[in-house]
């Protein structure tokens, strides 16, 4: 027998594991995981597109002077037209993926750790068997592994195939959050507090 | 004077398990109506109302997914009459409920009923083949709805519409494009696949769903555990005698 074993030291550690503790763990891990992706990747390639958006801009500014002079002394409008409107549709493709959806990803990510660090504190405040306990832990694990995990997958690593395991996180989420607070109205228990006086 | 044999209510199932029962029967009737529109009268409904349709057959079948997922999870997680060990006939006395069902059966249930506690180990497979198979209607459900194109608004979990393609943000050459050819040529194919799936498993529905309602009812009149009943409050009926070998 170790001397863990015998002192009864690692038995305290994982004993108890599912009861919200792993919740708790995995969210600050992940929070950290999530908060340094943000800064070391998406706004980075942010900045990388900010070159090709002063292009863009600069070609809009051509048009506009264009305009004003009805193109005199140009030769071919549409060399200066052209460069625009692709420059414009770069930038929405480009805001497509680093704007709506990174930030999505990025967001997803902070609440769903954040999710689990309340969803562990709350399970283990629950007076409900320990089963119960066990299942909402890993529902609401499962929900950030599988939904913001897999995004992070996809959108931030390029796994394809990722996006389609996204639907067993986000079904895991609506059945934690459904079950927990099924479990709160019975399990969630005011502690008796004496009064002062 | 024959003594009166006293039944006595004894708690079997667990409050997850009904509450998952019913969600599941809920969104099972819900989905098969929806789906049974489609099925029959899709050339006679607007493009708005199929719409909304699709939406509804969406957001149920998340809720139905979720339902599912937990059951799947109970079945390794909750107590032994919510266990997939419950189900099947691994034991000798989960072996020998499993024949005398069938003999049961087979004798248009003339003679001693088979005594269990839980899960008739001769149903038991059937409920998780409807597990198996219901995974698989969600799967590809959720890859039709992807691909539908109009009517979007229940794609609010999946990205993979709003984001075509696979290229990361850590890729050099990220254009968000790839090979979009070929990768449309085999979503068209695989769209046909979960389609005829989608529709096979709709029948197979509408089977279970009937074998269900008409095996509980048989057991419901057969038997004195009183099993309908059982599915709302947790308890059925047993003798002192039932209990005591189920307890063996």
């Amino acid at each position: 027998m170790s001397s863990c074993e015998s002192s009864g030291k690692c038995k305290s550690f994982f004993h108890g594991l599912f009861h919200g503790k792993i919740n708790i763990i995995f969210g600050f891990i992940y929070f950290a995981f999530t908060a340094i992706l943000g800064p070391a990747v998406l706004l980075p390639a942010k900045g990388d597109h900010r070159p090709a958006h002063t292009q863009t801009k600069n070609a809009v500014e051509d048009i506009r002077k264009g305009l004003s002079s009805g193109f005199a002394g140009v030769e071919n409008p549409a060399m200066i037209v052209g460069p625009a409107v692709i420059g414009i549709m770069n930038h929405i493709e480009t805001e497509k993926k680093l704007g709506t959806i990174g930030s999505a990803v990025h967001a997803h990510g902070n609440l769903e750790s954040l999710l689990n660090i309340v969803a562990g504190v709350v399970l283990l405040m629950l007076a409900i068997p320990v089963m119960y306990k066990k299942i909402l832990s890993i529902l609401f694990l499962m929900g950030a592994i599988f939904h913001s995990g897999m995004l992070y997958l996809g959108i931030v690593f390029g796994v394809g195939f990722a996006f389609k395991f996204t639907i067993i996180g986000a079904i895991s989420i609506v059945a934690a959050l459904l079950l927990t607070g099924l479990a709160c109205i019975c399990g969630l228990k005011e502690r008796k507090t004496e009064d002062a006086h | 004077m024959e003594a009166q044999v006293e039944n006595k209510l004894r708690y079997v199932w667990d409050p997850l398990l009904r509450g998952l029962h019913w969600w599941i029967a809920l969104t099972t009737f819900i989905q098969v109506g929806v789906g049974a529109l489609f099925m029959f009268f899709e050339d006679s409904l607007s493009e708005g109302l199929e719409d909304t349709l699709i939406d509804i057959h969406g957001v149920v079948g998340y809720l139905f997914g979720a339902g599912i997922l937990v059951r799947i999870l109970w079945l390794f997680i909750g107590p032994p009459t919510a266990s997939w060990r419950d189900m099947v006939p691994i034991k000798p006395p989960q072996r020998k409920v499993f024949f005398d069902t069938i003999k049961f059966y087979l004798s248009f249930l003339r003679g001693k009923a088979p005594l269990y506690k839980a899960h008739n180990t001769f149903a038991g497979p059937i409920y998780l083949a409807f597990f198996f198979v219901a995974a698989l209607q969600i799967t590809s459900g959720v890859m039709l709805l992807d691909s539908h194109d109009e009517g979007a608004s229940v794609q609010l979990f999946s990205f993979a519409y709003a984001y075509e393609g696979g290229d990361g943000l850590l890729d050099e050459n990220n254009d968000g494009g790839g090979e979009q050819d070929e990768e449309s040529f085999f979503e068209e194919i695989f769209e046909e696949i979960f389609e005829e799936a989608h529709e096979v498993g709709f029948f197979v529905f509408i089977f279970f769903i009937f074998a269900h309602i008409f095996a509980v009812l048989v057991h419901e009149f057969a038997e004195t555990h009183r099993i309908i009943f059982a599915m709302f409050h947790g308890k059925k009926r047993f003798t002192d005698e039932e209990w005591k070998e189920l307890e063996k």
